[in-house]
C-alpha cells in the first residue's frame, strides 16, 4: 500500500524570474529541490542546521536558509538565488565587490554572504559597520574573511549607488 | 599559479587555465603541512613553464625562425607538421632538499624555508564572568615576496582570525572515542561579531633566496603568535598564567577564581 504522506505535490512557482513547477515530497527542503530538479548548486547545504548561511535564498525578497525551508512552501512563491544575480554577463555589484575586495579564500560560503548582503542592501542602501555586521551575523566562512567580506559590502553600496545616479 | 606561467612564458595570467585538481587522480600524499604549496607548487610550475618556455624555442630553432620572432605557436606548428597540430608539453617536479635530524635532534636544513612573524593584542577581562574580549590585534609577518598582495593579507588576516577561535573557545569535546560536539550548533567557530573592532595587519616584504620567485609560503603565519599574545595579555591585566587552550571564559574565570583563593568546584 502505498504511503500517502509521503507522495510527491505539485507546487508551482517562480525560479529567478521564470515560472516553473516542480513535484516535490514533503521532506525535501529547497536545496535538495534546486540542485536536483534546476541544477542550480550555488545555495549549498553545509551544516544543514540552518546556522552557517551557505545555502541563502531569498523567498519574496526574504533571505532564508535552504536547508531547513521545506521545498513544498515555495508553491507561488518568487525565489531568487545566487545565480540570477549576474544580468547577461554583467555581475552584480556586490559580486564585483567582493572579487575586488579579496572577500572570500575558498568561496565555499561565498553564495550565501551575497544573498544576504543583496538583501541589507535592498533594505539598508547605505549600511554602517555595526549593520553590516548584524546582517551577516548568520553567515559563517571558515578562512574568516570578515573583515575583507565588510569592505565588499560598503564598496558595493557606493558602486549601487553609483549604478543608479548613472541610470537616472 | 597562472601568474608564475606567465610571469615564465611572458602571457598574461588571465590566459593560464588552471586545470581543477581531484584527488581521484594525484598520488598520495602524507598530508598538508608548513604552508608549503605556493613554495612547492610554485617551484614545479616555474620548472614546468621554463621547460615549455625551452622547447618552444627549440621548435623555433628547427624552423629556422629568425632570432626573437614571435610567430604564434598555432604558425608554428602548421610549419612543421604541415597541418593544424601539435602541442608543446612542459614537465617540473620540484623536491626540496632535505636533512633528516640527527640523533641529537638536530638539522643543518629541516625545512626550505622559515616562518617569522609576531601578533600584539590588547584585550579587556570581564572579571565576574571570564570573558575575554580583544579590542586590538596586530599581526606582523615577514611574508618573503607576496606573489599576490591582496592574497596574502587576506590569508594573514584570515588566518589569525582561524586561529582566534582555537585560542577562545573552539574545543573537541570527546566522551568514550566519540566527539560530542561535532555540530556548528555546538562547537562555535569564529563569525563575524568575533572580529575584533581594531585588527591590523602589517608584512613584511623579504626575498627567499631559494623560493619561486622570492616567495614563499604565508598560509599559516598568522596563527603563531595570536594564542600566547592573548595569554600573556590575560596575565598582565588580571595576573593569572593560562597555558592550555582555549582560553575561553570558564577557563579565565576558575584561574582568576584559584589565585583569589576562592576556587570553583569542579561542575
Amino acid at each position: 500500500m502505498t504511503d500517502m504522506s509521503i507522495a510527491a505535490r505539485t507546487i508551482n512557482f517562480t525560479l529567478n524570474g521564470r515560472p516553473v513547477t516542480a513535484d516535490v515530497k514533503p521532506h525535501h527542503n529547497v536545496v535538495e529541490l534546486l540542485q536536483s530538479q534546476f541544477a542550480l548548486f550555488g545555495a549549498r547545504e553545509s551544516c544543514g542546521q540552518g546556522l552557517c548561511g551557505c545555502c541563502t535564498v531569498l523567498v519574496d525578497g526574504k533571505p532564508v536558509s535552504g536547508c531547513l525551508y521545506l521545498a513544498a512552501f515555495l508553491d507561488g512563491a518568487e525565489v531568487v538565488t545566487v545565480e540570477n544575480l549576474a544580468e547577461q554577463g554583467k555581475l552584480d555589484p556586490i559580486q564585483d565587490a567582493f572579487i575586488e575586495c579579496g572577500a572570500f579564500q575558498c568561496g565555499y560560503c561565498t553564495p550565501g554572504f551575497i544573498m544576504m548582503s543583496k538583501a541589507l542592501l535592498v533594505q539598508h542602501s547605505d549600511p554602517d559597520d555595526q549593520q553590516i555586521r548584524d546582517y551577516l551575523t548568520g553567515n559563517l566562512c571558515r578562512c574568516a574573511a570578515y573583515p575583507e567580506i565588510v569592505n565588499a559590502v560598503k564598496m558595493a553600496a557606493r558602486k549601487s549607488k553609483a549604478g543608479s545616479t548613472d541610470q537616472t | 599559479m597562472a601568474q608564475m606561467v606567465g610571469e615564465v612564458l611572458n602571457i598574461s595570467a588571465e590566459s593560464v587555465r588552471i586545470v581543477p585538481r581531484d584527488t581521484d587522480v594525484t598520488p598520495y600524499d602524507m598530508g598538508t603541512l608548513g604552508s608549503r604549496s605556493l613554495f612547492h607548487m610554485g617551484h614545479a610550475v616555474r620548472l614546468a613553464a621554463e621547460d615549455a618556455r625551452t622547447k618552444i624555442a627549440e621548435l623555433r630553432r628547427e624552423l629556422d625562425e629568425p632570432e626573437g620572432s614571435n610567430t604564434p605557436l598555432a604558425d608554428l606548428f602548421r610549419k612543421k607538421y604541415g597541418m593544424q597540430a601539435g602541442n608543446i608539453i612542459g614537465t617540473g617536479i620540484f623536491k626540496p632538499d632535505y636533512i633528516p635530524p640527527d640523533a641529537a635532534g638536530l638539522s643543518t636544513n629541516a625545512t626550505p624555508f622559515w616562518m617569522v612573524a609576531g601578533t600584539g593584542v590588547e584585550i579587556e577581562v570581564d572579571t565576574e564572568t571570564g570573558h575575554v574580549r580583544i579590542t586590538r590585534m596586530i599581526n606582523v609577518a615577514d611574508v618573503g615576496k607576496p606573489v599576490n598582495p591582496k592574497i596574502v593579507e587576506t590569508q594573514l588576516s584570515g588566518a589569525a582570525l582561524m586561529q582566534l577561535g582555537f585560542s577562545m573557545f573552539e574545543k573537541m569535546q570527546i566522551d568514550g572515542g566519540q566527539v560530542t560536539n561535532a555540530s556548528l550548533a555546538d562547537y562555535k567557530i569564529p563569525g563575524i561579531h568575533d572580529v575584533p573592532l581594531v585588527m591590523e595587519n602589517e608584512t613584511v616584504e623579504t626575498v627567499q633566496e631559494n623560493g619561486p620567485f622570492g616567495a614563499k609560503g604565508v598560509g599559516e603565519l598568522a596563527t603563531f603568535g595570536l594564542s600566547p599574545a592573548i595569554a600573556n595579555a590575560i596575565d598582565d591585566a588580571i595576573g593569572v598564567r593560562l597555558t592550555e587552550l582555549p582560553l575561553n571564559a570558564e577557563a579565565v574565570f576558575r584561574a582568576f577564581r584559584a589565585k583569589g583563593n576562592k576556587p570553583l568546584g569542579d561542575d
